[in-house]
Protein backbone atom coordinates (compact mmCIF):
# COMPACT_ATOMS: atom_id res chain seq x y z
CA UNK A 1 0.00 0.00 0.00
CA UNK A 2 2.79 2.52 1.33
CA UNK A 3 4.72 1.78 -1.93
CA UNK A 4 2.14 2.31 -4.33
CA UNK A 5 1.18 5.55 -2.93
CA UNK A 6 4.74 6.40 -3.04
CA UNK A 7 4.59 5.02 -6.85
CA UNK A 8 1.62 7.06 -7.36
CA UNK A 9 3.34 10.35 -5.67
CA UNK A 10 6.05 10.01 -8.06
CA UNK A 11 4.28 9.88 -10.90
CA UNK A 12 1.87 12.70 -10.32
CA UNK A 13 4.91 14.78 -9.73
CA UNK A 14 5.77 14.17 -13.16
CA UNK A 15 3.36 15.89 -14.46
CA UNK A 16 3.61 18.76 -12.00
CA UNK A 17 7.03 19.03 -12.69
CA UNK A 18 5.67 20.12 -16.36
CA UNK A 19 3.18 22.28 -15.03
CA UNK A 20 6.01 24.03 -13.00
CA UNK A 21 8.68 23.93 -16.32
CA UNK A 22 5.82 26.01 -17.80
CA UNK A 23 5.62 28.50 -14.81
CA UNK A 24 9.66 28.81 -13.72
CA UNK A 25 10.46 29.60 -17.83
CA UNK A 26 7.90 32.95 -18.05
CA UNK A 27 8.78 33.48 -14.09
CA UNK A 28 12.65 33.42 -14.62
CA UNK A 29 13.63 34.52 -17.82
CA UNK A 30 10.79 37.39 -18.00
CA UNK A 31 9.88 37.38 -14.44
CA UNK A 32 6.34 37.58 -15.38
CA UNK A 33 4.33 35.11 -12.71
CA UNK A 34 1.82 33.77 -15.74
CA UNK A 35 -1.55 33.18 -13.80
CA UNK A 36 -3.35 32.28 -17.05
CA UNK A 37 -1.31 29.22 -17.21
CA UNK A 38 -4.07 27.11 -15.50
CA UNK A 39 -6.59 28.12 -18.13
CA UNK A 40 -4.20 27.45 -21.23
CA UNK A 41 -3.72 23.89 -19.73
CA UNK A 42 -7.61 23.64 -19.07
CA UNK A 43 -7.45 24.36 -22.87
CA UNK A 44 -4.76 21.78 -23.71
CA UNK A 45 -6.83 19.11 -21.94
CA UNK A 46 -10.24 19.84 -23.62
CA UNK A 47 -9.10 20.25 -27.10
CA UNK A 48 -6.87 16.91 -26.36
CA UNK A 49 -10.11 15.38 -25.24
CA UNK A 50 -12.26 16.54 -28.50
CA UNK A 51 -9.27 14.80 -30.44
CA UNK A 52 -9.88 11.80 -28.43
CA UNK A 53 -13.12 11.75 -29.17
CA UNK A 54 -12.62 12.23 -32.74
CA UNK A 55 -10.63 8.69 -33.20
CA UNK A 56 -6.97 10.73 -33.68
CA UNK A 57 -4.18 8.56 -33.20
CA UNK A 58 -2.30 9.65 -29.51
CA UNK A 59 0.39 11.37 -31.34
CA UNK A 60 -1.21 13.70 -32.92
CA UNK A 61 -3.93 14.53 -29.90
CA UNK A 62 -0.68 15.25 -27.88
CA UNK A 63 0.30 17.55 -30.38
CA UNK A 64 -3.17 18.85 -30.71
CA UNK A 65 -2.72 19.86 -26.82
CA UNK A 66 0.42 21.67 -27.02
CA UNK A 67 -0.47 23.36 -30.16
CA UNK A 68 -3.32 24.71 -28.61
CA UNK A 69 -1.40 25.93 -25.63
CA UNK A 70 1.27 27.27 -27.60
CA UNK A 71 -0.82 29.27 -29.67
CA UNK A 72 -3.03 30.53 -26.85
CA UNK A 73 0.56 31.73 -25.56
CA UNK A 74 1.14 33.22 -27.69
CA UNK A 75 -1.87 35.41 -28.01
CA UNK A 76 -1.36 35.88 -24.60
CA UNK A 77 2.47 37.36 -25.50
CA UNK A 78 0.80 39.84 -28.07
CA UNK A 79 -2.09 41.22 -25.87
CA UNK A 80 -1.01 40.98 -22.26
CA UNK A 81 3.07 41.28 -22.45
CA UNK A 82 4.42 42.95 -25.37
CA UNK A 83 3.04 46.50 -25.35
CA UNK A 84 2.42 46.35 -21.41
CA UNK A 85 4.68 48.40 -18.86
CA UNK A 86 7.30 45.41 -17.79
CA UNK A 87 9.40 47.34 -14.83
CA UNK A 88 6.13 46.71 -12.59
CA UNK A 89 5.25 43.30 -11.97
CA UNK A 90 2.05 43.89 -10.68
CA UNK A 91 0.82 44.87 -14.17
CA UNK A 92 2.32 41.70 -16.25
CA UNK A 93 0.91 39.46 -13.52
CA UNK A 94 -2.84 41.23 -13.76
CA UNK A 95 -2.43 40.85 -17.47
CA UNK A 96 -2.15 37.31 -17.52
CA UNK A 97 -5.14 37.03 -14.61
CA UNK A 98 -7.39 39.01 -17.07
CA UNK A 99 -6.55 37.13 -20.40
CA UNK A 100 -7.14 33.83 -17.79
CA UNK A 101 -10.34 35.30 -17.22
CA UNK A 102 -11.62 35.71 -21.09
CA UNK A 103 -10.19 31.96 -21.42
CA UNK A 104 -12.42 30.08 -19.35
CA UNK A 105 -14.96 32.28 -20.17
CA UNK A 106 -14.62 31.21 -23.90
CA UNK A 107 -13.81 27.75 -22.62
CA UNK A 108 -16.74 27.87 -20.47
CA UNK A 109 -19.28 28.91 -23.84
CA UNK A 110 -17.71 26.42 -26.14
CA UNK A 111 -17.55 23.19 -24.05
CA UNK A 112 -19.67 23.63 -21.04
CA UNK A 113 -19.38 24.52 -17.52
CA UNK A 114 -19.87 20.56 -16.75
CA UNK A 115 -17.66 18.09 -15.71
CA UNK A 116 -16.33 16.12 -18.78
CA UNK A 117 -15.32 12.71 -19.13
CA UNK A 118 -12.00 11.37 -21.12
CA UNK A 119 -13.30 8.26 -22.57
CA UNK A 120 -11.53 4.52 -21.53
CA UNK A 121 -8.56 3.99 -23.34
CA UNK A 122 -5.69 1.51 -22.88
CA UNK A 123 -3.47 4.65 -21.33
CA UNK A 124 -5.56 4.25 -18.22
CA UNK A 125 -5.03 0.48 -17.52
CA UNK A 126 -2.83 -0.61 -15.32
CA UNK A 127 0.70 -2.78 -15.62
CA UNK A 128 1.35 -4.50 -12.90
CA UNK A 129 5.70 -4.22 -11.99
CA UNK A 130 5.84 -6.56 -9.07
CA UNK A 131 4.27 -5.21 -5.94
CA UNK A 132 2.91 -2.54 -7.47
CA UNK A 133 1.14 -1.12 -10.69
CA UNK A 134 1.17 1.66 -12.66
CA UNK A 135 -1.08 3.24 -15.34
CA UNK A 136 0.75 4.30 -18.66
CA UNK A 137 -0.47 7.45 -18.81
CA UNK A 138 1.73 8.21 -15.35
CA UNK A 139 4.32 6.31 -16.68
CA UNK A 140 3.99 9.37 -20.41
CA UNK A 141 4.07 11.79 -18.27
CA UNK A 142 6.81 11.36 -16.02
CA UNK A 143 8.45 10.26 -19.64
CA UNK A 144 7.79 13.44 -20.98
CA UNK A 145 8.59 15.27 -18.66
CA UNK A 146 12.14 14.35 -18.34
CA UNK A 147 12.93 14.46 -22.27
CA UNK A 148 11.21 17.67 -22.64
CA UNK A 149 13.47 19.27 -19.36
CA UNK A 150 16.34 17.57 -20.85
CA UNK A 151 15.47 19.48 -24.41
CA UNK A 152 14.84 22.32 -22.63
CA UNK A 153 18.21 22.34 -20.59
CA UNK A 154 19.87 21.70 -24.16
CA UNK A 155 18.33 24.28 -25.66
CA UNK A 156 18.91 26.91 -22.85
CA UNK A 157 22.53 25.38 -22.16
CA UNK A 158 24.03 25.21 -25.96
CA UNK A 159 22.04 26.76 -28.19
CA UNK A 160 22.08 30.26 -29.68
CA UNK A 161 18.39 30.61 -28.52
CA UNK A 162 19.46 29.56 -25.08
CA UNK A 163 21.86 31.73 -25.08
CA UNK A 164 20.06 34.87 -25.56
CA UNK A 165 17.40 33.57 -23.07
CA UNK A 166 19.98 33.44 -20.78
CA UNK A 167 21.14 36.71 -21.38
CA UNK A 168 17.43 38.16 -20.96
CA UNK A 169 17.30 36.27 -17.92
CA UNK A 170 20.25 38.36 -16.57
CA UNK A 171 19.69 41.35 -17.68
CA UNK A 172 17.18 42.60 -20.13
CA UNK A 173 18.16 45.60 -20.86
CA UNK A 174 22.00 44.89 -21.40
CA UNK A 175 20.53 42.45 -23.54
CA UNK A 176 18.47 44.92 -25.70
CA UNK A 177 22.13 47.19 -26.04
CA UNK A 178 23.95 44.45 -26.86
CA UNK A 179 21.60 43.86 -30.22
CA UNK A 180 20.31 40.78 -28.99
CA UNK A 181 17.03 39.70 -30.23
CA UNK A 182 15.39 40.14 -26.96
CA UNK A 183 11.80 40.04 -28.89
CA UNK A 184 12.41 36.67 -30.46
CA UNK A 185 13.52 35.39 -26.64
CA UNK A 186 10.56 36.61 -25.23
CA UNK A 187 8.29 34.79 -27.72
CA UNK A 188 9.64 31.49 -27.30
CA UNK A 189 9.69 31.64 -23.68
CA UNK A 190 5.74 32.13 -23.92
CA UNK A 191 5.46 29.61 -26.74
CA UNK A 192 7.60 27.04 -24.84
CA UNK A 193 5.99 27.28 -21.56
CA UNK A 194 2.74 27.48 -23.41
CA UNK A 195 3.21 24.06 -25.08
CA UNK A 196 4.46 22.07 -21.94
CA UNK A 197 1.00 23.79 -20.06
CA UNK A 198 -1.23 22.63 -23.01
CA UNK A 199 1.31 18.56 -22.90
CA UNK A 200 0.66 18.69 -19.34
CA UNK A 201 -3.37 19.81 -19.50
CA UNK A 202 -3.98 16.71 -21.39
CA UNK A 203 -1.48 14.30 -19.00
CA UNK A 204 -3.39 15.09 -16.15
CA UNK A 205 -6.67 14.50 -17.99
CA UNK A 206 -5.70 11.32 -18.64
CA UNK A 207 -4.86 10.51 -15.45
CA UNK A 208 -7.67 11.62 -13.39
CA UNK A 209 -10.42 10.70 -16.01
CA UNK A 210 -12.32 13.99 -15.83
CA UNK A 211 -11.90 17.81 -16.12
CA UNK A 212 -14.00 20.63 -15.02
CA UNK A 213 -13.40 24.29 -15.51
CA UNK A 214 -11.74 25.02 -12.56
CA UNK A 215 -9.10 21.80 -12.52
CA UNK A 216 -6.74 24.14 -14.11
CA UNK A 217 -6.27 26.31 -10.72
CA UNK A 218 -5.83 23.14 -8.28
CA UNK A 219 -3.42 22.25 -10.63
CA UNK A 220 -1.64 25.30 -11.53
CA UNK A 221 -1.18 26.20 -7.85
CA UNK A 222 -0.20 23.17 -7.23
CA UNK A 223 2.55 23.65 -10.27
CA UNK A 224 3.30 27.69 -8.76
CA UNK A 225 4.31 25.61 -5.57
CA UNK A 226 6.78 23.12 -7.34
CA UNK A 227 7.99 25.62 -9.05
CA UNK A 228 9.27 28.16 -6.01
CA UNK A 229 10.33 24.88 -4.03
CA UNK A 230 12.24 23.99 -7.06
CA UNK A 231 14.20 27.38 -7.40
CA UNK A 232 13.08 29.66 -10.61
CA UNK A 233 16.38 29.59 -12.24
CA UNK A 234 16.89 26.16 -12.09
CA UNK A 235 15.34 24.23 -14.61
CA UNK A 236 16.09 20.70 -13.22
CA UNK A 237 14.56 22.46 -9.80
CA UNK A 238 11.26 21.49 -11.01
CA UNK A 239 11.63 18.05 -11.99
CA UNK A 240 13.00 17.29 -8.08
CA UNK A 241 10.11 19.52 -6.28
CA UNK A 242 7.35 18.06 -8.75
CA UNK A 243 7.76 14.50 -7.49
CA UNK A 244 8.43 15.53 -4.34
CA UNK A 245 5.28 17.97 -3.94
CA UNK A 246 3.53 15.15 -5.85
CA UNK A 247 4.62 12.63 -3.42
CA UNK A 248 2.96 14.93 -0.54
CA UNK A 249 0.09 15.57 -1.92
CA UNK A 250 -0.42 11.92 -2.13
CA UNK A 251 0.66 10.70 1.38
CA UNK A 252 -1.26 14.02 2.53
CA UNK A 253 -4.74 12.51 0.72
CA UNK A 254 -4.19 9.60 1.97
CA UNK A 255 -3.25 9.57 5.60
CA UNK A 256 -4.62 13.08 6.81
CA UNK A 257 -7.81 13.43 3.92
CA UNK A 258 -7.97 15.74 1.58
CA UNK A 259 -8.90 18.48 3.48
CA UNK A 260 -5.37 18.46 5.46
CA UNK A 261 -3.75 18.37 1.50
CA UNK A 262 -3.51 21.77 0.88
CA UNK A 263 -2.39 22.97 4.23
CA UNK A 264 0.27 20.46 3.77
CA UNK A 265 1.09 21.70 0.63
CA UNK A 266 0.81 25.23 1.17
CA UNK A 267 2.23 25.18 4.58
CA UNK A 268 5.70 23.81 3.03
CA UNK A 269 5.10 26.26 0.33
CA UNK A 270 5.36 29.28 2.49
CA UNK A 271 7.77 28.01 4.83
CA UNK A 272 9.81 27.41 2.19
CA UNK A 273 9.29 30.96 0.73
CA UNK A 274 10.78 32.20 4.15
CA UNK A 275 13.33 30.40 4.67
CA UNK A 276 14.78 29.54 1.48
CA UNK A 277 13.07 32.10 -1.27
CA UNK A 278 15.92 30.83 -3.61
CA UNK A 279 14.45 27.13 -3.83
CA UNK A 280 15.66 23.74 -3.15
CA UNK A 281 17.98 24.03 -6.15
CA UNK A 282 18.38 28.04 -6.53
CA UNK A 283 21.39 29.97 -6.58
CA UNK A 284 22.38 32.01 -3.70
CA UNK A 285 19.26 34.71 -2.43
CA UNK A 286 21.92 37.35 -4.29
CA UNK A 287 20.08 36.13 -7.27
CA UNK A 288 16.70 36.44 -6.43
CA UNK A 289 16.95 39.85 -5.05
CA UNK A 290 18.17 40.66 -8.81
CA UNK A 291 14.74 41.26 -10.27
CA UNK A 292 13.35 42.98 -8.11
CA UNK B 1 -33.23 52.40 -2.09
CA UNK B 2 -34.55 48.30 -3.06
CA UNK B 3 -32.80 45.86 -1.03
CA UNK B 4 -30.93 44.51 -3.81
CA UNK B 5 -29.62 48.15 -4.40
CA UNK B 6 -28.39 48.43 -0.75
CA UNK B 7 -26.89 44.69 -1.36
CA UNK B 8 -24.85 45.86 -4.53
CA UNK B 9 -23.24 48.73 -1.80
CA UNK B 10 -22.47 46.65 0.63
CA UNK B 11 -20.62 44.83 -1.60
CA UNK B 12 -18.98 47.57 -3.10
CA UNK B 13 -18.09 48.71 0.69
CA UNK B 14 -16.26 45.15 1.42
CA UNK B 15 -14.90 45.47 -2.16
CA UNK B 16 -13.44 49.29 -1.43
CA UNK B 17 -12.02 47.66 2.01
CA UNK B 18 -9.82 44.96 0.26
CA UNK B 19 -8.92 47.28 -2.02
CA UNK B 20 -7.52 49.71 0.85
CA UNK B 21 -5.76 46.49 2.24
CA UNK B 22 -3.64 46.08 -0.97
CA UNK B 23 -3.40 49.28 -1.63
CA UNK B 24 -2.04 50.38 1.85
CA UNK B 25 0.61 47.43 1.40
CA UNK B 26 1.13 48.44 -2.02
CA UNK B 27 2.50 51.90 -0.57
CA UNK B 28 5.14 50.58 0.46
CA UNK B 29 6.09 48.38 -2.71
CA UNK B 30 4.32 45.27 -0.87
CA UNK B 31 2.18 43.19 -2.99
CA UNK B 32 -0.54 41.70 -0.90
CA UNK B 33 -1.64 38.39 -2.97
CA UNK B 34 -3.33 37.38 0.33
CA UNK B 35 -6.26 39.77 1.19
CA UNK B 36 -8.66 36.94 1.39
CA UNK B 37 -6.55 34.93 3.51
CA UNK B 38 -6.89 38.24 6.26
CA UNK B 39 -10.73 38.72 4.74
CA UNK B 40 -11.00 35.05 5.80
CA UNK B 41 -9.34 35.68 9.50
CA UNK B 42 -11.83 38.26 10.33
CA UNK B 43 -14.69 37.16 9.23
CA UNK B 44 -14.27 33.71 11.07
CA UNK B 45 -12.73 36.54 14.13
CA UNK B 46 -15.97 38.15 13.60
CA UNK B 47 -18.47 35.62 13.17
CA UNK B 48 -17.21 33.05 16.08
CA UNK B 49 -17.41 36.50 18.84
CA UNK B 50 -20.95 37.23 17.51
CA UNK B 51 -21.96 33.91 17.55
CA UNK B 52 -20.48 33.34 21.67
CA UNK B 53 -23.16 36.53 21.96
CA UNK B 54 -20.88 40.07 21.91
CA UNK B 55 -22.25 42.56 20.21
CA UNK B 56 -21.84 43.07 16.51
CA UNK B 57 -19.59 45.83 16.40
CA UNK B 58 -17.36 44.73 19.01
CA UNK B 59 -17.31 41.59 17.09
CA UNK B 60 -16.25 43.54 13.99
CA UNK B 61 -13.41 45.15 15.63
CA UNK B 62 -12.42 42.14 17.47
CA UNK B 63 -12.17 40.50 13.77
CA UNK B 64 -9.91 43.91 12.96
CA UNK B 65 -7.76 43.50 15.66
CA UNK B 66 -7.36 39.78 15.09
CA UNK B 67 -6.12 40.59 11.74
CA UNK B 68 -4.17 43.37 12.27
CA UNK B 69 -2.35 40.80 14.48
CA UNK B 70 -1.83 38.44 12.17
CA UNK B 71 -0.93 41.15 9.09
CA UNK B 72 1.98 42.37 11.66
CA UNK B 73 3.27 38.87 12.43
CA UNK B 74 3.06 38.37 8.39
CA UNK B 75 4.97 41.55 8.23
CA UNK B 76 7.86 40.08 9.90
CA UNK B 77 9.24 37.06 7.66
CA UNK B 78 7.52 39.00 4.46
CA UNK B 79 10.95 41.51 5.04
CA UNK B 80 13.15 38.47 3.89
CA UNK B 81 11.36 38.40 0.42
CA UNK B 82 10.46 41.46 -1.91
CA UNK B 83 8.68 41.96 -5.07
CA UNK B 84 7.15 38.94 -7.27
CA UNK B 85 8.67 36.25 -4.58
CA UNK B 86 6.70 38.17 -1.30
CA UNK B 87 3.70 38.40 -4.09
CA UNK B 88 4.13 34.62 -4.07
CA UNK B 89 4.33 34.37 -0.16
CA UNK B 90 1.10 36.00 0.50
CA UNK B 91 -0.37 33.82 -1.82
CA UNK B 92 0.78 30.62 -0.87
CA UNK B 93 -0.73 32.46 2.72
CA UNK B 94 -3.91 33.35 1.58
CA UNK B 95 -4.38 29.53 0.26
CA UNK B 96 -2.63 28.13 3.84
CA UNK B 97 -5.35 30.13 5.51
CA UNK B 98 -8.50 28.58 3.76
CA UNK B 99 -7.08 25.17 3.93
CA UNK B 100 -6.85 25.71 8.21
CA UNK B 101 -10.37 26.82 8.10
CA UNK B 102 -11.02 24.05 6.62
CA UNK B 103 -9.77 22.01 9.13
CA UNK B 104 -10.14 23.77 12.22
CA UNK B 105 -12.81 22.31 14.57
CA UNK B 106 -14.45 24.76 15.71
CA UNK B 107 -14.39 27.24 12.71
CA UNK B 108 -17.50 24.17 11.04
CA UNK B 109 -14.53 23.26 8.74
CA UNK B 110 -16.31 22.51 5.22
CA UNK B 111 -19.89 22.80 6.33
CA UNK B 112 -18.92 26.77 7.79
CA UNK B 113 -20.17 28.56 10.04
CA UNK B 114 -24.15 29.46 9.56
CA UNK B 115 -26.70 31.56 11.97
CA UNK B 116 -24.30 34.73 12.31
CA UNK B 117 -26.68 37.68 13.73
CA UNK B 118 -27.27 39.74 10.85
CA UNK B 119 -25.82 43.36 10.09
CA UNK B 120 -27.53 46.61 9.76
CA UNK B 121 -26.32 48.45 6.20
CA UNK B 122 -26.42 51.48 7.84
CA UNK B 123 -23.88 50.00 10.67
CA UNK B 124 -21.88 48.56 7.60
CA UNK B 125 -21.72 52.52 5.86
CA UNK B 126 -20.16 53.80 9.03
CA UNK B 127 -17.42 51.54 9.80
CA UNK B 128 -16.99 51.57 5.96
CA UNK B 129 -16.34 55.28 6.49
CA UNK B 130 -14.33 55.28 9.61
CA UNK B 131 -11.84 52.98 7.91
CA UNK B 132 -11.31 54.98 4.95
CA UNK B 133 -11.69 57.85 7.31
CA UNK B 134 -8.52 56.82 8.69
CA UNK B 135 -6.48 55.78 6.02
CA UNK B 136 -7.68 59.37 4.40
CA UNK B 137 -6.06 61.06 7.22
CA UNK B 138 -3.08 58.96 6.92
CA UNK B 139 -2.59 59.77 3.67
CA UNK B 140 -2.04 63.40 4.44
CA UNK B 141 -0.08 62.89 7.63
CA UNK B 142 3.64 63.11 7.86
CA UNK B 143 3.71 59.39 8.12
CA UNK B 144 2.99 58.70 4.74
CA UNK B 145 5.95 60.99 3.48
CA UNK B 146 8.13 57.84 5.01
CA UNK B 147 5.96 55.48 3.55
CA UNK B 148 6.07 57.79 0.10
CA UNK B 149 9.77 57.70 0.09
CA UNK B 150 10.12 53.77 0.54
CA UNK B 151 8.00 53.35 -2.53
CA UNK B 152 10.11 55.59 -4.62
CA UNK B 153 13.30 54.09 -3.27
CA UNK B 154 13.74 52.06 -0.59
CA UNK B 155 17.61 52.17 0.05
CA UNK B 156 17.86 55.74 -0.17
CA UNK B 157 14.62 56.00 2.37
CA UNK B 158 16.61 53.69 5.02
CA UNK B 159 20.08 55.67 4.32
CA UNK B 160 18.31 58.72 5.68
CA UNK B 161 17.65 57.20 9.03
CA UNK B 162 14.46 55.84 8.40
CA UNK B 163 13.40 52.82 9.86
CA UNK B 164 12.17 51.31 6.97
CA UNK B 165 11.44 48.27 8.80
CA UNK B 166 8.76 49.58 10.76
CA UNK B 167 7.04 51.17 8.53
CA UNK B 168 6.97 47.86 6.41
CA UNK B 169 5.67 46.00 9.22
CA UNK B 170 3.43 48.77 10.20
CA UNK B 171 1.85 49.04 6.71
CA UNK B 172 1.36 45.09 7.08
CA UNK B 173 -0.84 45.16 9.73
CA UNK B 174 -2.95 48.35 8.57
CA UNK B 175 -3.23 46.00 5.47
CA UNK B 176 -4.64 42.87 7.68
CA UNK B 177 -6.70 44.99 9.40
CA UNK B 178 -8.90 46.38 6.83
CA UNK B 179 -9.22 43.12 5.04
CA UNK B 180 -10.41 41.99 8.39
CA UNK B 181 -12.79 44.78 8.85
CA UNK B 182 -14.06 43.51 5.02
CA UNK B 183 -14.10 40.33 6.64
CA UNK B 184 -15.93 40.82 9.64
CA UNK B 185 -18.63 43.21 7.39
CA UNK B 186 -19.02 40.13 4.97
CA UNK B 187 -19.73 37.33 8.03
CA UNK B 188 -22.44 39.41 9.07
CA UNK B 189 -23.75 40.52 5.94
CA UNK B 190 -24.32 36.87 4.30
CA UNK B 191 -24.94 35.50 7.90
CA UNK B 192 -22.38 32.66 6.98
CA UNK B 193 -18.97 31.72 6.28
CA UNK B 194 -17.33 29.05 4.42
CA UNK B 195 -13.28 28.36 3.47
CA UNK B 196 -14.22 28.49 -0.60
CA UNK B 197 -15.78 31.96 0.32
CA UNK B 198 -11.83 33.33 0.43
CA UNK B 199 -10.64 31.83 -2.47
CA UNK B 200 -7.86 33.35 -4.37
CA UNK B 201 -9.76 34.66 -7.00
CA UNK B 202 -10.77 36.81 -3.81
CA UNK B 203 -7.25 38.30 -2.97
CA UNK B 204 -6.67 39.07 -7.21
CA UNK B 205 -9.71 40.76 -7.22
CA UNK B 206 -8.37 42.99 -4.35
CA UNK B 207 -5.34 43.59 -6.57
CA UNK B 208 -7.10 44.07 -9.32
CA UNK B 209 -9.29 46.99 -8.20
CA UNK B 210 -5.89 48.64 -6.99
CA UNK B 211 -4.65 48.44 -10.64
CA UNK B 212 -7.66 49.64 -12.11
CA UNK B 213 -8.37 52.45 -10.04
CA UNK B 214 -4.50 53.43 -9.28
CA UNK B 215 -1.97 52.14 -6.61
CA UNK B 216 -0.61 56.29 -6.30
CA UNK B 217 -4.09 57.62 -4.92
CA UNK B 218 -6.11 57.05 -2.12
CA UNK B 219 -9.49 57.49 -4.55
CA UNK B 220 -7.46 55.00 -7.02
CA UNK B 221 -8.87 51.68 -4.99
CA UNK B 222 -12.60 53.29 -4.27
CA UNK B 223 -12.89 54.02 -7.82
CA UNK B 224 -11.60 50.93 -9.14
CA UNK B 225 -13.33 48.84 -6.13
CA UNK B 226 -16.71 50.68 -7.13
CA UNK B 227 -16.20 50.60 -10.84
CA UNK B 228 -15.24 46.75 -11.02
CA UNK B 229 -17.90 45.51 -8.27
CA UNK B 230 -20.90 48.06 -10.33
CA UNK B 231 -19.63 46.79 -13.99
CA UNK B 232 -20.54 43.58 -13.69
CA UNK B 233 -24.19 44.64 -12.72
CA UNK B 234 -24.79 46.98 -15.65
CA UNK B 235 -23.14 44.52 -17.74
CA UNK B 236 -25.79 41.85 -17.46
CA UNK B 237 -27.09 42.52 -21.06
CA UNK B 238 -23.59 40.39 -21.72
CA UNK B 239 -24.90 37.75 -19.97
CA UNK B 240 -22.43 34.63 -20.30
CA UNK B 241 -19.40 37.11 -21.61
CA UNK B 242 -19.52 38.83 -18.50
CA UNK B 243 -16.19 37.69 -17.19
CA UNK B 244 -14.60 38.07 -20.37
CA UNK B 245 -16.13 41.47 -21.01
CA UNK B 246 -14.24 42.39 -17.67
CA UNK B 247 -10.95 40.52 -18.98
CA UNK B 248 -11.40 42.56 -21.84
CA UNK B 249 -11.89 46.02 -20.13
CA UNK B 250 -9.09 45.07 -17.95
CA UNK B 251 -5.99 43.87 -20.51
CA UNK B 252 -7.05 47.52 -22.02
CA UNK B 253 -6.94 49.55 -18.99
CA UNK B 254 -3.27 48.13 -18.22
CA UNK B 255 -2.09 48.99 -21.30
CA UNK B 256 -2.91 52.35 -21.95
CA UNK B 257 -3.15 53.42 -18.42
CA UNK B 258 -0.73 51.16 -16.60
CA UNK B 259 -1.24 53.41 -13.89
CA UNK B 260 -4.27 53.14 -13.32
CA UNK B 261 -7.29 55.58 -14.03
CA UNK B 262 -6.25 58.19 -11.12
CA UNK B 263 -2.81 58.98 -10.91
CA UNK B 264 -0.93 60.73 -8.00
CA UNK B 265 -1.57 63.45 -9.11
CA UNK B 266 -4.16 64.56 -11.66
CA UNK B 267 -2.74 68.37 -11.53
CA UNK B 268 -1.60 69.38 -15.01
CA UNK B 269 2.00 70.32 -13.29
CA UNK B 270 2.33 67.20 -12.56
CA UNK B 271 1.30 65.64 -15.48
CA UNK B 272 3.74 67.56 -17.52
CA UNK B 273 6.54 66.79 -14.54
CA UNK B 274 5.46 63.31 -15.06
CA UNK B 275 5.94 63.62 -19.29
CA UNK B 276 9.97 65.36 -18.84
CA UNK B 277 11.26 62.68 -16.22
CA UNK B 278 10.14 60.01 -18.45
CA UNK B 279 11.72 61.43 -21.40
CA UNK B 280 15.07 62.11 -20.15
Amino acid sequence: MLLQLIVNGLLLGGIYALVALAFSLNMGILGVLNLATPQIFLFGALVGLDLLNGQVPFVFVLLGSMAIGGVLALILELVGYRFVDKSDIVVTLLTTVAFGLVLENIAERVWGSQAQFFPKSDLASRIDLGPVNVSAVQLLGIGLAIVLVAGLAATVNRTALGRSLRAVAQNRDAAVILGLRVRRAEVATFLISGVLAGGAGLLLGLNYGVISLDFGITIGISGIAAMILGGVDNLWGAVVAGPLLGLATVLGTSYLGANYNNLLVFGLLAVALVVRPQGLLGKTSHHVYRRV
Amino acid sequence: MSIYQVGLLVQVCINILLGMSVYVALSTRQLNLGAAGFMAVGAYTAALASLAGIPISASLFLGMLATMVVGLLIGLPALRVSGIYLAMATFAFGLVVESIFLVLPFAGQARGLAGIPPVEPIVVFAWTAIALGGVFLLTRSQFWLRVRSIHDDEFAASMSGLNVTTVKISMFGLSGALAGLAGGVYAHWFVYVEPSAFSVEVSIFAALYVIFGGSRSFWGPVVGATILTLLPEYARGLDAWRPAFIGVVLLVMLILRPSGLIGRGTSLRSLLARRVRRSS
